[in-house]
């Protein structure tokens, strides 16, 4: 591992970059009280360091909290509406959405959603600011006037006040699309650079240095990137011309977001940002250059990292940087691997000759860090879990920007509002080749002082563009990391004692029972009650080249399958080739079909294998299965190779299908201890108490599909078997290879060899055979609700007792966007719902729905990042969309399409590549279409169709959407939550998903299952699924 | 089988939303008005029937609150199914049968009662019903049509019933050859002990799972896992 004091050591430091880079990445989310045990000498303050640094941070305090004029702008707002108030979340979310809804009744009923259930008196006069109480007078107008109409049961009042409200509506819009134009005023510095240059001009006179941002999204198209390349490019060219004969201090610089230039700035996509993106960020250097404006790439998600760190290589040792030090990039504290990526920005400064500028920041995207690692099953977190921890790395990475192994390699730029921050700084360095960095609207009082007192150069972060495009933007960063907890919330908090701000992170840290914040448990741990799965980071470099490595070890082998009976392979009709639905030139294995002999085997050992495995404990059986999840685990590269190479699934793709298998294992041997255990007494109808408990039923039949052909089919089989039943499996034909696999898997974890059977077969040799068999207790189907029709049928035309059929089919899966939505998650979350897995989900989106109002809007994104999915060979990283499964299956899309084109508008369809040719692909295809009952049968594959509607319109939608029959999914994208809780209400679907895709269930936490035509329930995944494969007995009739 | 369709399944399926989202403690309240006033039916047995199942369904509006990452909430709960025809035939008890009713009534369902052999009494059932609370095209008695007629309503989600087991079989085989969804057999075959309506996973049978997912980021941010990572602990 990374030593920490190597970076003080000038001999380690001296080393080249090759060398460094390799201690950056095996850090990503290395164990934090180890790693934090090894950085935290650095940060540790020595005597005199420690002090000085209170009493310098003690002295701006109370010089800011002295001034009356220090809180004012962004401060005074968060001051007021605190983020851990409801007005203060409210205001926020007001602000994110109000400016971009395009019709009124929509912005009024966003308005009355936000407005109505808060109370805004008591912030009246709290504050000194003006615009805080100007705000405050007309949000308590606002809101007291829009919750007039109804009482608290939601009953209309008086008529007198719904006639005041709705009069009152266009007034009330008026004055908030103002309020909301006042705090993008505050938010932003200017809405063009030469507006940004006028009102910056003051702060520039006082010694002041600008950084200027065209902020915004990421872009999703081309179009976008473009857009923003030309707001960067005219950016500096204003910038680089532009003459302040007043100005004092250094010139102002340009931050870049790299993700804004390139629609896919995705370490996947690697090959594209090193070419197509890598030309245009060097032109933008290249004019920035001959203008004498430094550029700064600004930090994203951890994930791009290291591809950022190789793009930012490539470019400073581009001809166009050299001899230039104005080409620099941010690095976030909260990131494990900061100081190594800082030693190897130095030797990269090094070795190119060129000085390079480095803003140190705490970090901007900590929530969704520990969001998207949880919900991924990552190996941890890639950074700190505490605050304290994120400082303590702010003031070892400063430690070392300060050394003199460091100066004239690196321009230190020192971002943060925290006033102990900057005495730190101030007292650890030893000269001033340095600069702090500060948010414009934030931070003026303490930054005042600092650049009166240090000599040190303050540059102010200044967000430039429409208040519309930025408000929204700023906001959500404002909501995910705007704690009330934060320094720049305390600093003018009078309430909050001195004392308490300066107390040094080191110290702070030092006192806690663990380095690491037991409240935030690691991915591995978020279920109380049972381990997550895992996956390893793909996009990490340390995790993806072995993992890369061990699945294309499999690559060159072939599989075979055949029944699998009391543990013994049989052989029942001639074998047939498979070949990767990607390429039919590769043979992935070898298949032989069940014939009815081997039908009637499989039952008669079932029946045998019965009677022992349902007196076995659930404890048992539990522990069988856990065994297996922990063996999936193991063979994870396997099982992924044969995901590819049998069902065409993408990499991440292939990896979840193996997290929901393990995630099956072990959530249904919680359940199966969890109903199993005791017996229950239950009264009969006179009152008489008596024990039951419950049993397997016997041999059930498990029916599963390709399109998750280790997932579901270990699914119903381990939920059937938990539950103290035999199984008998029938493997869709076309994924029989990795059932065979994961059959033996089972019989390795424990699972009785008379317990499973494994049937590979089509439905008419094996299926009906079996669910037409009187001994058959029980079915598990995942399929078409055609084929699930006729298993129905021939279970109940055996003339014998019912038996459960829990049947999961398909779906014609909506998703409702209203006009307050971010059309850009709107497109994200629609791209990957309709045409991640080539649309091959039961839970894919098949019909996008938008307000009218800003179609045109999503239309247009969704052509452009359509244009941007790469098609192809599952196996690659770069792949978004593979084949879809078979010849049949797409010959019936591309028909499909064929009929859509000639009655409905063609949107969008992904181009296809020449080596498609080798398999059955189907390029991702959208349609616009009239009305829903345009629509016939579900369409599985990745195409989309998209329906416009009015505002007015939502409840003859939901009535339609109803009428299809289907209800397996739906996706609500609105920021009204009156809006998504109606239409949640009223749509008959099993699974819901708001402001997200409505793809990738999650056992345990996302139970699935529809309802209607889309299946039986119970939901596969929920508490009630295991329970459904038993029966109650009496004890006294067990024994 | 051929499908029929009946202004009473029109009204029942435009009734039923408000029914359903009424939620199961509320109509378990407004059934346990007046379920110990059914004529034929207000023995002891009966009575603890129905009490037992309105018991039962009243915990079933508990929303379960499922864990998973942070920033996301994630919820279960339950639905009625639909439409469901409540049939029997002569060897039924009226406590079976009521216990088919309340229990699909309870759990959110439209019910059309269907026992030609007591026409009369469903229909006193029902206006008793309706005076209780329950609206008229919730509870509907289709007793005038024939069984196969009944079995080939439109829209029907559950079939329950109170039928020896020879009749619970044939009937399966009949509903099986409708088009459409697959609808739900819940037999009694023990009109007397009631075995099956007195099993916990009775009530499941006239339910439908829904689970709610809603990424609480967007709308307001991830104050509680902020919270957390400023923790003092």
């Amino acid at each position: 591992m990374f030593k920490a004091s190597n970076v003080l050591d000038s001999t380690w430091v001296n080393q080249s970059t090759s060398e460094i880079w390799s201690s950056i990445s095996p850090l990503y989310s290395i164990d934090e009280d180890t790693w934090l045990r090894e950085l935290m000498p650095l940060a540790e303050p020595k005597d005199q360091e420690l002090q000085k640094a209170e009493q310098l941070a003690t002295s701006l305090i109370e010089q800011v909290r002295a001034d009356g004029d220090a809180i004012h702008m962004i401060d005074a707002l968060l001051l007021e509406y605190s983020l851990d108030t409801k007005e203060g979340i409210l205001l926020m979310c007001l602000a994110e959405a109000l400016m971009r809804i395009p019709d009124a009744d929509t912005a009024d009923a966003l308005i009355r959603d936000k407005l109505s259930v808060a109370d805004w008196k008591k912030h009246l006069r709290n504050s000194d600011s003006l615009l805080v109480n100007a705000s405050t007078w007309g949000l308590l107008l606002t809101g007291k006037v829009v919750s007039m109409d109804e009482r608290e049961d939601g009953s209309p009042a008086g008529i007198i006040n719904r006639l005041v409200n709705r009069m009152s509506e266009p007034v009330i819009r008026a004055a908030m699309q103002q309020a909301m134009k006042v705090m993008g005023h505050q938010f932003v510095l200017g809405r063009t650079i030469s507006e940004a240059m006028k009102r910056g001009s003051d702060y520039r006179k006082k010694g002041y240095t600008y950084s200027f941002d065209m902020l915004g999204e990421a872009a999703l198209t081309a179009k976008d990137a473009q857009k923003y390349f030309n707001d960067y490019m005219s950016a500096i060219e204003f910038t680089g011309n532009f003459q302040d004969p007043k100005a004092k201090g250094p010139r102002p610089s340009i931050s870049i977001k790299l993700s804004a230039l390139h629609p896919r700035y995705e370490v996947g996509q690697e090959h594209r940002v090193m070419t197509e993106l890598y030309d245009r960020v060097l032109t933008l250097i290249q004019k920035a250059r001959s203008l004498n404006v430094a550029i700064t790439v600004d930090a994203e998600e951890m994930d791009r990292l290291e591809m950022s760190l190789h793009l930012f290589e490539k470019l400073i040792r581009s001809e166009a940087c050299q001899g230039w030090g104005g080409f620099g990039l941010v690095v976030q504290a909260y990131s494990k691997r900061a100081l190594p990526v800082l030693a190897w920005l130095n030797a990269l400064a090094r070795e190119v000759g060129n000085i390079i500028p480095v803003r140190l920041v705490k970090g901007a995207y900590w929530d969704s860090e520990i969001k998207l690692c949880q919900q991924r099953g990552l190996s941890g977190y890639p950074v700190y879990t505490r605050k304290e921890a994120t400082d303590v790395s702010y003031l070892a990475c400063a430690r070392f920007l300060l050394s003199e192994s460091v100066r004239g390699n690196i321009w230190p730029q020192f971002a943060s509002h925290n006033a102990h921050t900057v005495a730190s700084i101030l007292t650890l360095a030893s000269h001033r080749d340095f600069e702090f960095q500060r948010l414009h609207g934030m931070g003026d009082a303490l930054y005042d002082r600092v650049l009166t007192q240090s000599g040190v150069t303050v540059r102010i972060y200044a967000p430039v563009g429409s208040h519309k495009d930025l408000l929204p933007y700023l906001v959500r960063r404002l909501l995910e990391n705007g704690a009330n907890s934060s320094f720049v919330h305390r600093l003018v908090d009078a309430r909050c004692p001195i004392a308490e701000l300066v107390q040094h992170p080191w110290t702070t840290l030092n006192s806690r029972q663990t380095l690491h914040n037991p409240n935030i448990p690691l991915p591995c741990a978020i279920f109380h009650d049972r381990k997550n799965s895992f996956s390893p980071n793909i996009e990490i470099e340390s995790e993806w080249l072995p993992f890369r490595d061990s699945v294309s070890s499999f690559f060159t082998k072939t599989w075979s399958a055949q029944a699998l009976i009391n543990g013994q392979p049989h052989s029942g009709h001639p074998s047939h080739r498979v070949l990767a639905p990607h390429d039919h030139n590769l043979h992935v294995g070898e298949v032989s079909f069940a014939n009815a002999e081997l039908v009637s085997l499989a039952i008669r050992t079932a029946k045998d294998g019965y009677e022992n495995w349902n007196k076995t404990s659930a404890h048992t059986r539990a522990d069988a299965l856990r065994r297996l999840g922990d063996l999936l685990e193991e063979n994870l590269a396997e099982l992924v190779a044969i995901c590819h190479l049998e069902a065409g699934k993408t990499i991440q793709d292939a990896i979840d299908e193996v997290r929901e298998a393990v995630d099956f294992c072990r959530y249904y041997a919680n359940e199966a201890e969890r109903i199993s255990e005791a017996p229950m007494m239950l009264k009969d109808i006179d009152g008489h108490a008596r024990p039951w408990q419950r049993q397997g039923r016997g041999i059930i039949v498990c029916i599963s599909p390709w399109n998750f052909p280790l997932a579901i089919f270990l699914g119903q089989v381990t939920a059937a078997l938990v539950a103290g039943n035999s199984v008998i499996a029938k493997p869709a034909e076309q994924t029989s290879l990795i059932a065979y696999r994961a059959t033996e898997l089972m019989l390795e974890a424990g699972i009785p060899d008379n317990a499973i059977s494994l049937l590979p077969g089509d439905g008419a040799g094996v299926g009906a055979p079996l669910t037409s068999d009187v001994n058959i207790n029980g079915v598990a189907f995942t399929g078409s609700t055609e084929t699930a029709q006729l298993i129905n049928r021939s279970l109940a035309a055996r003339g014998c007792a019912p038996v459960p059929f829990i049947a999961e089919t398909g779906g014609q899966n909506a998703m409702i966007v209203d006009s307050t939505a971010l059309p850009e998650q709107v497109v994200n979350d629609a791209v990957l719902s309709g045409f991640a897995s080539a649309g091959q989900r039961c839970s894919a989106l098949r019909v996008l729905c938008v307000q009218a109002d800003i179609a045109d809007r999503i239309v247009e994104l969704l052509q452009g990042a359509m244009v941007e999915l790469s098609v192809g060979d599952p196996r690659l990283h770069q792949t978004d969309v593979g084949p879809v499964i078979d010849a049949e299956a797409q010959t019936g899309l591309l028909n499909h399409i064929e009929a859509m084109k000639k009655n409905a508008k063609l949107l969008g369809q992904t181009p296809l590549n020449a080596a498609c040719k080798e398999g059955t692909f189907v390029a991702p295809t959208a349609f616009e279409i009239n009305a829903l009952s345009e629509l016939g049968r579900e369409q599985f594959g990745p195409i989309i169709h998209l329906l416009r509607f009015k505002a007015s319109e939502m409840d003859s939608l939901i009535d339609q959407i109803n009428a299809s029959g289907y209800g397996l999914t739906l996706g609500i994208h609105t920021r009204n939550e009156r809006t998504a809780a109606q239409i949640e209400s009223r749509v008959r679907v099993g699974n819901c998903y708001i402001n997200r895709n409505q793809i990738g269930a999650s056992v345990g936490v996302q139970p699935f299952g529809g309802q209607g035509l889309s299946g039986t329930g119970p939901k596969a995944g929920g508490p009630h699924y295991v329970q459904r494969f038993t029966e109650l007995r009496l004890v006294e009739e067990l024994h | 089988m051929a499908s029929l369709s009946d202004n009473r399944i029109a009204n029942a399926l435009s009734a039923w939303d408000a029914w359903n989202h009424q939620g199961f403690i509320k109509r378990s309240e407004r059934l346990q008005k007046i379920h110990t006033q059914i004529p034929q039916a207000n023995d002891v047995r009966s009575v603890g029937l129905l009490k037992h199942l309105l018991e039962q369904a009243a915990t079933l509006e508990q929303i379960i609150t499922l864990p998973g990452p942070t920033g996301e909430s994630n919820e279960l709960y339950l639905n009625g199914r639909g439409i469901c025809l409540v049939s029997a035939d002569q060897t039924s008890t009226y406590t079976a049968f009521l216990g088919q009713t309340f229990a699909a009534l309870v759990a959110g369902n439209a019910v059309l009662l269907h026992w030609p052999e007591e026409q009369a009494w469903c229909e006193q059932l029902a206006r008793l019903l309706h005076q209780a609370g329950v609206p008229e095209a919730i509870l509907q008695a289709v007793s005038d049509l024939s069984l196969n007629q009944a079995l080939g309503l439109d829209h029907l989600a559950v079939i329950a019933c109170v039928l020896p087991m020879n009749r619970v079989i044939e009937i399966n085989a009949l509903i099986a050859k409708r088009a459409g969804l697959l609808v739900q057999m819940v037999a009694e075959t023990d009109p007397v002990q009631c075995t099956h309506l007195l099993q916990p996973d009775h009530l499941s049978r006239f339910v439908t799972e829904r689970t709610r997912t809603i990424n609480t980021t967007a709308v307001g941010g991830n104050a509680t896992l902020l919270e957390l990572g400023s923790s003092a602990v």
